[in-house]
């Protein structure tokens, strides 16, 4: 069964589809007749076929031709995969026996996740020393013992978290392997992807260097003219003839002696959205300070009315900056070197209080606002007041945040805003891409 | 030409006859959509040859081209079928008074009165035909949905006249320039084909097709200044397939030998169509500069 070319297929496909390509029943149907029109024994009319008929998007091409190569791989190339997908699950379990080993309280291991547990074989010697002094220092009468241990396992939790954010953002080699992927081949395309230079799609856009700049610029580029067409589509009035003008109708018609022969029509008038740009360039924010005006530098090529805001502890206008046609890297150096709040603390409730006063003129219900934020900020409350303020006195507000999701859980700051706007993780390219290709606009 | 007969190598060859140099990357998708009867889905930056390809393909089949020119506001009374309300007045007129008004009804909402539109007419033609449907990302994505109906079951339902089942089944040709998003709906009935940039080497054979004039070192010289301004200038609206052509010829024109700043120079409108496009490019690279990159990578 496994050796069978339906199996193989199916199992090409399914490992499209974790890689994120969407690819339904029919597709694949379409592409096994396709499959029975070329050549077998030819790589490339098979790969030809395959993409003609599996992906249908041109950013879907790298995964597609990555996954290609490591399925159909020769068997020495496979056999190599394999080895060195065992060599890292081997690793992997040791590291986690090693924990369970060193996390122990009275005897008995702390529940913690394999993700956590991993992260903590990976921490310096002393931190683990330090983790495991206090784990043999903490004891407690047996009677109060049950409802100690979950707060000890609550405390290491908080312990590895801050760890890794600190670890995270110094050094970027120190993300741990996961062990989630189950399948050699599946490993080897994440694991080529990753090393791929030209995949910046998939690229944390904390990590990005200076020689990719150019390349993500382009990126940028193209999807901020997708972002801004659907932006202006999705408010868009039909064009429809839909409702006759009996005036205009009449009119035109009294020549035929009252007769309604040419018909008139009423159109919408179109009313495009003016597009508001906040973007967060406070100190947590500093390593994505390129995306972030890159981002802005791509719109407003492409979007002819956008306004842009920086913001930290305070707010500022920044749209002349990009209204002069000139490279992204001298925009780049005149903002950093001329903004004053570049870097700093965030206080997002005084900058939405000073858009507020300030701007107000630019505030109306024509206009979209995106934030560009890790929602890192003081004053939270005050500050989610002030966002459902300007919720109310905007079309939309849609808040693209560059934490990944799964630590949105942790931050008061994110429920606090999520209330009042749409929020969607955003960092790397491909996210933007997603959120570009979904209906966000309500 | 039969299409169940049709071979990967034939089409190619049909391709190239019709001066359409083609890899299998692009031949491959199109032999697959003639021969599962699917509509081909063409993405990629504008003057690549998306809408060439339906040309080609009407000419390669001797059939009749239909062109759906879409457009923002389009919809099915634009592009399926209308009633000829003018005329029909005129006929309610003329014979008001003399016939019984259920026949007048049955009269009027007969095919005499449908005008047809090109869906309808790729449906009822009477051979195989090729229907372009040409930059389908400009319409609304109301339109889309109607469209996919259409191209699934080939078949049209006139409330008046009954459902229209097409005759043959037309060889469907979408062109998009990516400047929207299209439904998975779409995309999923479709065979896709994404024509990137062509190769220095590519398009250098599409110049020696296109304008065979031209001498084969400054093909080759036009070809390496149209690669470098497509990947290292920071354009809106980078140069593609239509413009190296349209400066070929204008070298032509200009009886140039060798690539020369004069012809860059003079000749950059037709090149770059936008004013802030112009001024990246002379301000970045400028012509001077620009040929001497050109010849220092040829002679490497």
């Amino acid at each position: 069964m496994q050796n069978s070319f339906e199996y193989n297929f199916a199992r090409f496909v399914h490992i499209l589809r974790h890689l994120g390509i969407k690819v339904s029943t029919g597709e694949t149907i379409t592409a096994l007749r396709a499959l029975e029109l070329v050549d077998l024994l030819n790589k490339e009319h098979v790969k030809a076929a395959l993409a003609a008929t599996l992906i249908k998007n041109p950013d879907e091409q790298p995964i597609f031709t990555q996954a290609f190569e490591s399925f159909f791989a020769v068997p020495e190339v496979k056999q190599q995969q394999r080895e060195e997908w065992e060599e890292k699950r081997a690793e992997g379990r040791r590291l986690i026996e090693e924990a369970d080993h060193d996390l122990v309280y009275e005897g008995e291991t702390l529940s913690l996740t394999d993700e956590e547990k991993l992260f903590y074989a990976r921490l310096p010697e002393d931190e683990k020393k330090r983790i495991k002094r206090y784990l043999e220092s903490s004891k407690l009468p047996d009677d109060r013992y049950h409802s100690f241990k979950p707060m000890l396992e609550y405390q290491i939790r908080g312990t590895l978290r801050y760890w890794k954010q600190r670890l995270g953002e110094e050094d970027d080699n120190y993300y741990i392997p996961s062990l989630k992927v189950d399948d050699e081949v599946l490993a080897s395309i994440i694991r080529e992807l990753g090393e791929d230079d030209s995949n910046l799609l998939y690229e944390d856009m904390k990590k990005i260097r200076e020689r990719d700049l150019p390349h993500v610029t382009n990126v940028l580029k193209l999807l901020s003219r997708k972002l801004a067409t659907k932006i202006s589509r999705r408010y868009r009035m039909s064009k429809k003839m839909v409702k006759i003008d009996l005036r205009r109708s009449i009119k035109a018609n009294v020549r035929y002696g009252g007769i309604i022969f040419k018909l008139h029509y009423k159109q919408k008038r179109i009313q495009k959205p003016d597009i508001m740009l906040i973007c967060d360039v406070s100190g947590s924010m500093a390593r994505y300070a390129a995306f972030v005006i890159q981002f802005i530098y791509g719109l407003s090529s492409v979007v002819k009315n956008i306004e842009s805001f920086i913001f930290a502890e305070e707010l500022e206008y920044v749209t002349p900056y990009f209204m002069k046609i000139r490279p992204f890297e001298e925009t780049m150096m005149e903002l950093m070197g001329k903004s004053k709040i570049w870097g700093k603390g965030t206080n997002f409730n005084k900058s939405l209080k000073t858009l507020q006063e300030h701007y107000p003129l630019l505030l109306n219900s024509n206009t979209v606002v995106i934030i560009l934020s890790d929602t890192k900020t003081l004053e939270i409350d005050q500050a989610a007041q002030e966002l459902l303020k300007l919720k109310k006195s905007v079309k939309d507000i849609i808040w693209l945040n560059t934490l990944p999701y799964n630590e949105w859980k942790d931050l008061q700051s994110v429920a606090a805003f999520q209330r009042h706007c749409q929020m969607y993780e955003c960092y790397t390219l491909a996210h933007l891409e997603k959120i570009i290709r979904k209906q966000f606009i309500h | 030409m039969d299409l169940k007969k049709l071979t990967i190598e034939q089409l190619r060859t049909s391709f190239e006859e019709e001066g359409y140099i083609a890899e299998d990357e692009i031949v491959i998708p199109v032999y697959l959509a003639l021969r599962l009867e699917k509509p081909i889905l063409i993405t990629g930056a504008p003057g690549v040859g998306k809408t060439e390809i339906a040309k080609v393909l009407a000419r390669i089949f001797k059939t009749d081209l239909i062109r759906l020119q879409c457009y923002e506001g389009l919809d099915e009374n634009k592009a399926l079928y209308e009633w000829n309300y003018q005329r029909q007045l005129i006929k309610i007129q003329l014979i008001k008074e003399s016939t019984s008004s259920e026949l007048i009804e049955q009269n009027l909402f007969s095919p005499a009165y449908l005008l047809e539109r090109p869906l309808l007419k790729a449906i009822q033609a009477t051979r195989k035909n090729v229907l372009l449907i040409d930059e389908i990302d400009k319409t609304d994505e109301e339109f889309e949905a109607f469209l996919f109906e259409v191209l699934s079951d080939f078949q049209v339902s006139i409330p008046e006249l009954g459902t229209i089942y097409a005759r043959h089944i037309p060889i469907v040709v979408l062109t998009n320039n990516g400047e929207r998003e299209l439904s998975d709906g779409l995309k999923r009935r479709c065979v896709f084909l994404y024509i990137d940039f062509p190769s220095i080497e590519k398009e250098i054979r599409i110049i020696k097709t296109k304008v065979p004039q031209l001498e084969a070192r400054l093909a080759e010289e036009v070809a390496g200044a149209m690669h470098y301004m497509r990947h290292h200038i920071d354009l809106k609206k980078k140069p593609s397939i239509s413009e190296t052509l349209d400066f070929a010829n204008a070298l032509v024109l200009m009886g140039a030998q060798r690539l020369e700043p004069e012809h860059i120079r003079q000749a950059l409108n037709l090149l770059l169509k936008d004013k802030d496009d112009i001024d990246m490019f002379n301000k970045e690279v400028g012509p001077a500069e620009l040929v001497e990159i050109v010849r220092s990578r040829l002679k490497r």
